[in-house]
């Protein structure tokens, strides 16, 4: 009896649904998120997906809808969504997080705290800063091919670095994890929304720079070049282009295949200089002029020219950083790695002596293949 | 449960006891005596067969005993009663025989009956036991003793390939009802005395043969002498299968692990001989006990042995992961998309959110659903009669295919992961193996419902637990996963290469280990 009565008691344990059980067809899929601030408010903006089963032929519509609310925090503005949507939305699948400018400039402090805290956002996603246009704008505009903001955001960030290597993708981690440690700053890249050709579409144009939890100033393409180069990290595709040393008004285009900056700090009393030595190589990807440019000393002209271009990315990421007397270059951590003892010291002053610090840069480019021609074009004369 | 145990007690042996006073008696010298005995015991029998005749000269009577349809007849008119009735008085004339005195009945057995086996009797009761196994019994006037015949011979199915284990590579014979045949296979196969097949008779009313087959030196001897100790504890009317000894004899009675292998196949009988196991054999069953096997042994396909050793590791991997999804699949697809939605990438979430638009039941109970019609249709196409087998193939793949998810009381990708999962729960090459995981799977189904990945760790936990407390004829059950062996895992996962095959799968008490020797330099394949 008893042990009937336990087991009639087990099953009926089984039998009752679990905590966290949601169906998936009592749930909502949202895809991205645009977070404004005006007013003292957060004007949240989500992007849901409306799925269609391929079984019902006909279902061509749009393939998400826009849900807003305000509220006073960004967890109550969530929620607030609950006052007009009947579907649990699973946040966990939200693929990125798009921050208005208006709230890009506010304080961090509404945003990071319930990162960290919440485990429904994702840590791996990319995000991005609105630019010339809110949040809810951007998040609005129907991407080209992808079905989705978030996936098309994502994709265009990761082609472009490995095709152009102008902007650098950061994620939601990356970005806390600047806003809290010390010795460094973060930088997210823009996107904005391209209306010249008479339909919206996205844009990415930028990248913008915090300082103290507050978004302070923007890089455009060049700096956000110098910036890419500058990570001290192993980089991989690219593409720049220099003048032709046989041509005036010849152009050569030249494709950056590996990179890796390395960046020593030297003090020597009040005085700091980075050490950065960038070595690079690459391909010779085309050139507009006429001319053999096929010889050894002509090779060493163009790896002397390409090295000055990347120095130059490289000098102008520098100086807007400190223009805008923000260490988004991590040039802190860099001095605390290597001199612990130092950075105790600088690190209360660190805001007046980083714009003071020199930076001494070389670089060393190679050109390593040509492609299927190892001779120059050689037109008809 | 006292009272019910005792009454069956009871009962059991008022079946026995009616004629035991008579089956008892000794041979009687007169014949009318043991005739009687023997019509009264075989009143009702109207297939046996007591023939009288006339017998020599003078007017001593004998008789023929024999069952119809068990015992060849042509063999008893040929080689009996011709030899009895013509050739026998022939004989008395040229004087060859001496057909006088107690000489006779010797005679008769070593110099007159043409047949390979014959024997003297000394009771009713072997004599009752030798006619209804097929044997012709003589009975003179005269003397206290009968004279045994083999005769045994009825119809019965041919040799034919097993219907359940399928092979593509290696022999293809199978077991069939006749023990006799059954022994046969072996012993073509294992041509050496040491390969001992030792006979009982179990049942009171079936008198079954039931045999034992090992190999001696080879199979370690407190094995088969704790075999033979099961068997013989055995006292049950009839046992007309051996699952009937499996039940009796295992280690673990109340769980759904077997502990012995069931197999229809002579060569993987005499694989398993080979590294030490012991078979059992029971007339009119062409299912085979090997034992003890343990769990891992289930991946393993006696194809493989033939198979070159690559493809054969590879399909050993294949079914071991077969044999994982078909445990867990189901489970695991339940316990994401009712728990763990962010494990799952977006576009694939979405696609299953579209299929999943109007399904009107949670996705565990669609899940049940599911499976149990699968296991349904499965159990129906076992027993169906042939000529209604594509009628309820084609409704059966119609409505749980087609018709369910078009009316949205499925989801597509709950058919695909139940389909995916019965293909898979076939895939390992036994079919107890194959019962243990669907009974195992809905078990997994209601932790996944319940609690999610949680719940399927504590059933993996549960389910570890209870396998590595079992036993096999006192081989660990999980052997040689836990407790570990390097050297025999290398039989389990993979196929080790004949060539690096040296030593047989090591059983408790196993004294010959070492199955094949190698020349000094490792392998005569290299040419010099």
């Amino acid at each position: 009896m008893k042990r009937l009565s336990a087991a009639v008691l087990i099953i009926l344990l089984l039998l009752s649904p679990g905590c966290g059980s949601i169906e998936i067809n009592q749930a909502s899929v949202p895809m991205g998120m645009a977070i404004d601030y005006k007013d003292q408010q957060i004007h949240l903006a989500v992007q849901m997906a409306n799925p269609t089963s391929p079984e019902k032929s006909g279902g061509q519509g749009p393939k998400f809808f826009i849900l807003t609310a305000t509220g006073r925090t960004i967890i109550e503005a969530v929620r607030n969504i609950m006052l007009s949507f009947p579907r649990f939305p699973l946040w966990s699948q939200a693929g990125i997080y798009i921050f208005g400018e208006d709230f890009a400039r506010s304080d961090m402090a509404i945003f990071a705290d319930s990162v960290t805290r919440n485990r429904f956002i994702r840590k791996n996603i990319p995000i991005v800063v609105a630019h010339g246009a809110t949040a809810q704008e951007l998040i609005n505009v129907k991407p080209l091919i992808e079905p989705y903001t978030s996936t098309a955001i994502r994709d265009l960030l990761q082609t472009q670095e490995s095709q152009l290597g102008i902007y650098t993708p950061v994620t939601m981690i990356e970005f806390v994890d600047r806003l809290s440690a010390p010795g460094i700053e973060p930088v997210l890249p823009m996107v904005t929304i391209d209306r010249s050709a008479g339909k919206e579409k996205l844009l990415l144009d930028g990248m913008a720079v915090f300082k103290d939890r507050k978004m302070v100033g923007t890089l455009n393409e060049a700096e956000s070049r110098g910036y890419r180069l500058l990570r001290p990290k192993m980089i991989e595709g690219g593409l720049f282009v220099i003048r032709s040393p046989q041509d005036e008004n010849g152009w050569i285009t030249l494709e950056l295949s590996r990179s890796q900056a390395k960046i020593t700090p030297v003090v020597e009393g009040s005085q700091i200089t980075m050490k950065i030595e960038l070595k690079a190589e690459g391909n010779f990807y085309e050139q507009t002029g006429t001319g053999d440019l096929f010889s050894l000393p002509m090779f060493n002209q163009l790896n002397a020219l390409a090295s000055q271009e990347l120095e130059k990315e490289i000098r102008q990421c520098i100086a807007q950083a400190q223009t805008l007397n923000s260490d988004f270059l991590g040039w802190g951590q860099t001095i605390q790695a290597s001199h612990p003892g130092q950075w105790k010291e600088l690190e209360p002053q660190w805001g007046q002596v980083f714009p003071t610090v020199q930076a001494d840069v070389k670089v060393d480019f190679q050109i390593r293949r040509s492609y299927l021609t190892d001779k120059s074009f050689v037109f008809r004369e | 449960m006292r009272y019910l145990g005792s009454s069956r007690k009871i009962k059991a042996k008022e079946a026995a006891a009616p004629p035991a006073e008579l089956i008892a008696q000794p041979l009687s010298a007169s014949i009318k005596e043991n005739i009687d005995t023997l019509k009264t015991l075989l009143k009702g029998c109207s297939d046996a067969v007591l023939k009288e005749f006339r017998f020599g000269p003078g007017p001593t009577t004998g008789y023929l005993i024999y069952f119809d349809g068990l015992a060849d007849r042509k063999e008893i008119e040929d080689n009996l009663l011709k030899t009895l009735l013509l050739e026998l008085n022939m004989m008395q004339k040229d004087g060859t025989a001496l057909l006088e005195g107690p000489e006779m009945f010797a005679s008769l057995q070593n110099r007159i009956l043409t047949l390979a086996e014959l024997k003297s009797l000394e009771s009713i009761e072997e004599v009752c036991h030798h006619i209804s196994s097929g044997d012709c019994v003589i009975l003179i006037d005269g003397w206290a003793q009968g004279l045994v015949a083999g005769t045994r011979s009825w119809e019965g199915r041919k040799v034919a390939s097993p219907e359940n284990e399928v092979v593509i590579f290696g022999p293809k014979e199978g077991f069939t009802e006749t023990i006799r045949f059954n022994t046969a296979l072996l012993r073509r196969r294992l041509k050496s005395t040491s390969f001992k097949i030792e006979s009982m008779v179990l049942g009171r009313i079936s008198k079954t043969d039931v045999v034992i087959c090992y190999i001696e030196n080879i199979a370690p001897p407190g094995l088969v002498e704790e075999v033979k100790k099961r068997l013989s504890k055995i006292d049950i009317d009839a046992v007309l299968d051996t699952g009937y000894i499996s039940e009796i004899i295992a280690d673990n009675r109340w769980t759904i692990f077997n502990q012995m292998e069931h197999t229809e196949k002579p060569d993987r009988v005499c694989g398993s001989l080979l590294e030490g196991r012991m078979a059992i054999m029971v007339d009119g069953s062409p299912m085979v006990l090997v034992l003890p096997i343990s769990f891992p042994q289930y991946i393993i396909s006696p194809e493989d042995y033939y198979v070159h050793f690559i493809p054969a590791s590879l399909y050993r991997i294949l079914r071991l992961a077969a044999f994982l999804l078909a445990l867990t699949l189901p489970s695991l697809y339940v316990a994401i998309i009712t728990y763990h939605h962010e494990m799952i990438p977006t576009p694939l979430l979405l696609t299953i959110a579209a299929t999943r638009q109007g399904v009107p039941f949670p996705a565990f109970i669609e899940a049940l659903l599911l499976d149990l019609t699968f296991e349904m249709l499965r159990e129906a196409g076992l027993r169906l009669p042939r000529a209604v087998g594509p009628a309820v193939s084609i409704v059966g793949a119609l409505i749980i295919g087609d018709a369910a998810v078009r009316a949205g009381l499925v989801s597509t990708p709950m058919v695909v992961v139940i389909a995916f999962t019965g293909i898979a729960s076939f895939v390992t090459p036994s079919y107890n193996a194959g019962t243990i995981i669907r009974i195992a799977r809905f078990g997994f189904l209601f932790a996944a419902g319940t609690l999610g990945f949680l719940g399927i760790t504590i059933a993996l936990i549960l389910m570890g637990l209870r396998m590595v407390s079992l036993s096999s004829f006192g081989m660990p059950y999980m052997a040689p996963i836990a407790p570990f062996n390097l050297q025999q895992m290398g039989d389990i996962i993979i196929r080790r290469p004949w060539f690096k095959n040296r030593e047989r799968p090591f059983i408790e008490g196993m004294k010959n280990q070492v199955r094949q020797s190698f020349p000094p330099e490792d392998g005569g394949g290299k040419q010099q």
